[in-house]
């Protein structure tokens, strides 16, 4: 093999690798992820990360990336999550979530058994269902997970919330088909200089956050990066 | 934000910033404290 392919394949391996799941990272925490599973029809890998020092013992962090799966903002999202000392539970939203267009009436692709799934780890049990609350999270394609986990009703005892990290308006949210709607009830915007503006309809009594970028469903890279970029929290309650 | 699309600075806190609190929140809410 000539050298500079092999040169090539040696650098495509190593900016894959950056892209992949999450390493260990020593002090910190362990990541480990296992064998691809059989699950809801799709080939899965899930990733566990364990804090060295857990911040807490009494949740669990179930993490789906985005479209680029752990490239860019989904891997800074799951870094960030680890470095908190959360126990978190990632996949590649891309293994369950296929790329065509989600209906107002899509169906439940596996969420319920996702979210059970994350007790175990590839070599024993983590935490028990009925003791260990869920937060469901996900960036772009992986809030698809988070609306439909939110709005399956056997799952909502095994739940402590969900937040939503995307940055299309709120009408591109999947609906959760024949599940519950969910509903707006409270919403503020945050600038980078950190006015707050707080509107509130009543106290939620499960709750659901929506980490969102304003104005353009797209917001490019470069003039975001230099600008004030606003997010917009919606928190919205499953009744 | 594009798919891959990487940030930082200002942008990259913000964000992370606002995921603390949502998580802070999201807590709250289900201890109910």
């Amino acid at each position: 093999m000539p050298s500079t392919v092999t040169a090539s394949l040696a650098a495509l391996l190593t900016l894959t690798g950056c892209a992949g799941p999450l390493h260990s990272k020593l002090g910190a925490y362990t990541a480990r992820t296992g064998s691809r599973v059989r699950f809801a029809g799709r080939d899965l890998r899930v990733t566990y990360v364990t804090p060295g020092t857990p911040r807490s013992r009494e949740v669990l962090i179930l993490f789906a990336t985005g479209d680029a799966g752990y490239w860019g903002v989904s891997g800074q999202i799951a870094e960030h999550l680890a470095a908190q000392r959360y126990f978190l539970v990632t996949y590649d939203a891309r293994q369950l979530v296929a790329r065509e267009e989600i209906g107002h009436t899509c169906q439940d692709p596996g969420s319920r058994g996702l979210v059970r799934r994350c007790w175990w780890m590839p070599d024993g049990r983590w935490g028990s269902p009925d003791s260990v609350p869920v937060i469901v999270t996900g960036y772009s394609r992986g809030t698809n997970m988070v609306v439909l986990a939110a709005g399956i009703e056997r799952l909502r005892h095994h739940l402590a919330g969900a937040i939503a990290i995307d940055s299309d308006p709120p009408r591109r949210l999947p609906r959760a088909g024949r599940h519950p709607p969910i509903r707006c009830r409270r919403c503020w915007s945050t600038s980078k200089a950190g006015s707050k503006r707080t509107r509130r309809s009543r106290p939620p009594d499960r709750s659901f956050a929506l980490i969102q970028g304003t104005e353009d469903s797209h917001i490019g890279a470069e003039e975001r990066i230099s600008c004030s970029v606003q997010t917009r929290i919606a928190v919205v309650s499953t009744k | 934000m594009k798919a891959g699309h990487t940030f930082g600075g200002g942008a990259r806190d913000t964000l992370m910033r606002d995921l603390d609190d949502a998580m802070e929140w999201v807590q709250t809410i289900a201890t109910g404290n």
